[in-house]
């Protein structure tokens, strides 16, 4: 479905993303780990163009993104990027009914049908209330769901989340994991918390100064050996107690 | 009140506003004519003497018909257009800053303008256009090649680059009236930068037209792209908007227009920064909405702009430019207060 394929980028003299290689299968949810610089959003910016690699291909559904209309990378995709401005003065509905732009034509206007989805996406974010709030106006933590719902608006076959829990609560952090991973469909999400990573993710993919440390099931890769080798933290791993995915137990 | 109700009803009012004050400004002057008259008159010029037979002088059918009519219609078209621009602009570079003249336009026109003025370069009344339309892309294409770097445009390199041409070209221009053997020079460079719709003809009022017409037509299948562009470069890719060439594309067809409009008018200030944010104040950022809003809003006040202008001290005549900053900017700063304190 998603393909990194020796994938490196480069900005300036600096190499931020080293060969790496990823295969997402369809209906996998794979998250992309890693310490602060490690080239987590650099490489999921090549996959929804903004950035282009200095070697390798992404492909997107077979196809290379680099090489096909933008567009069909923004009906394929639905993307929260790790900084958007937020000051742009648009009501909530209006910022999520831009996430079916992809599939407008330059003359059609929004449909009762394209409502449906602004709101059943503003549904699954928990937003519903506010559609018609300014979102300059709204919390970090509530723009952010408003991003996501966007994401969501266009029907994506594929979801690139760059640190989509950022700013959140504890509740709507779980809820969105839960959404994710209950929708079915195909997800890439970097994050930082490697327990939720690791309850809610099929797999999870390292990445350290750019290069691929290892890829494998939660309880392969969430080890003390990762967290001292990668991190730099002397950590225990013990089983949650209800499902029994690895959780970090800092010493 | 629901948006669509208030969008409705701030466009009537809008629209009613423009074509009362398109009246007074026909009516209004040193020939008078009451409003039946001067709408039969013009009237008569589109469907003949056959349907409404003329029972006015030749002075007056030549004054409402031949001088206020094309003026009252080139203030509409300039005020539509530059509003129209600086919509676009503020949209494309994502700063609410941004008028027109950010990207040197008006700068380079100047430029033109009055190299024709200072070296009496043939027929003015051709040529002045013509070079204040080429130094205004010359300046764009200045602004472009110093802005550009790797990917898309980055709209902060856009606007700097536009302030540093921008001061260049100033320069130049101070450069050529200081040093003008003639005294006059001045002032007319000082009337022309301020702009004004003094020289409105019929034939002078074709090509403003049609530029706004285009750019109209090109902008319209854009708007809900224009949304999206407010979203941020990255955000917008992944909506699957080019934005690098969404962007040049924008501000090659803005500075077409502003160096039609320009070329024209003069520098008619204001217009470009204000307008567009009446409009959102008014209606809200969604361009498929504000659009139409600065559009009628736009022509309107340059209309009573141009009318204030050569009203206000008969007999003479005060640049447009003056009349749209005075009027323009304390009321924009009541505007932003208001909003401010909600």
């Amino acid at each position: 479905m998603l393909r990194f394929d020796r994938v490196s980028v480069r900005v300036g003299d600096n190499l931020l993303v080293d060969d790496v290689t990823l295969d997402i299968a369809a209906g996998e949810t794979v998250a992309l780990v890693g310490p602060n610089g490690s080239g987590k959003s650099t490489l999921l910016r090549t996959a929804y163009r903004a950035l282009r690699p200095a070697a390798g291909t992404v492909t997107l559904d077979g196809r290379d993104v680099w090489t096909t209309p933008v567009r069909f990378v923004g009906r394929t995709a639905g993307v929260v990027a790790q900084h958007s401005p937020a000051d742009f003065p648009l009501t909530v509905a209006d910022v999520v009914m831009l996430g079916r732009a992809a599939h407008k034509g330059m003359f059609d206007a929004d449909t009762a049908a394209d409502r449906a989805l602004v709101v059943a996406a503003l549904e699954s974010v928990d937003m519903v209330d506010r559609a018609e709030r300014d979102f300059a106006r709204l919390s970090g933590g509530e723009r952010q769901r408003v991003l996501v719902a966007q994401a969501l608006a266009g029907q994506p076959s594929v979801l690139l989340f760059d640190e989509p829990t950022n700013h959140l609560d504890l509740r709507h952090r779980l809820g969105l994991m839960r959404m994710i991973r209950d929708r079915g469909g195909t997800a890439v999400v970097a994050l930082h918390d490697l327990d939720l990573a690791a309850r809610f993710c099929d797999r999870i993919a390292v990445l350290e100064r750019g290069r691929l440390w290892g890829v494998g099931a939660p309880a392969e890769i969430v080890t003390s050996e990762l967290l001292a080798e990668v991190y730099g933290v002397d950590a225990d791993i013990l089983p949650h107690p209800r499902d029994r995915s690895p959780m970090v137990v800092p010493t | 009140m629901n948006t669509h109700t208030r969008v409705r009803t701030v466009l009537v009012v809008s629209t009613v506003a423009l074509l009362v004050v398109t009246t007074a400004a026909i009516l209004v002057g040193s020939v008078g004519v009451d409003a039946a008259t001067a709408w039969r008159i013009i009237g008569h010029r589109i469907v003949g003497p056959a349907v409404i037979t003329p029972d006015w002088t030749r002075a007056q059918d030549l004054i409402i018909a031949d001088t206020r009519l094309p003026r009252v219609l080139l203030a509409g078209c300039v005020g539509a257009g530059l509003a129209l621009v600086g919509t676009v602009i503020q949209a494309v570079v994502r700063n609410p800053l941004a008028g027109p003249g950010i990207l040197g336009v008006s700068a380079g026109a100047a430029v033109g303008a009055v190299a024709v003025l200072r070296f009496g370069l043939g027929s003015q009344a051709m040529l002045l256009p013509l070079a204040a339309f080429g130094g205004a892309l010359a300046a764009m294409t200045i602004v472009l090649l110093v802005a550009r770097g790797r990917g898309p445009i980055d709209p902060v390199r856009l606007v700097l680059a536009g302030v540093a041409v921008s001061s260049v070209l100033g320069a130049l221009t101070s450069l050529m009236v200081l040093t003008s053997p003639d005294q006059t020079l001045a002032g007319q460079v000082l009337q022309w930068t301020l702009g004004g719709f003094g020289a409105a003809r019929w034939d002078t009022l074709l090509v403003p037209a049609v530029g706004l017409l285009v750019a109209c037509a090109v902008m319209f299948p854009l708007r809900r792209s224009l949304n999206v562009l407010l979203t941020g470069d990255e955000n917008a890719t992944a909506l699957g908007v080019d934005v690098g060439r969404l962007r040049i594309g924008l501000i090659v067809s803005s500075t077409l227009l502003t160096g039609i409009l320009v070329s024209v008018s003069g520098v008619v200030g204001f217009v470009g920064l204000m307008i567009p944010h009446i409009a959102r104040m008014l209606v809200g950022s969604d361009h498929r909405r504000m659009v139409p809003v600065a559009l009628t809003v736009g022509a309107a006040f340059a209309i009573g702009a141009d009318l204030v202008a050569r009203t206000v001290m008969i007999p003479q005549e005060i640049p447009v430019g003056i009349v749209t900053a005075l009027v323009g900017g304390p009321y924009f700063v009541w505007l932003l207060r208001r909003t401010m304190a909600r």
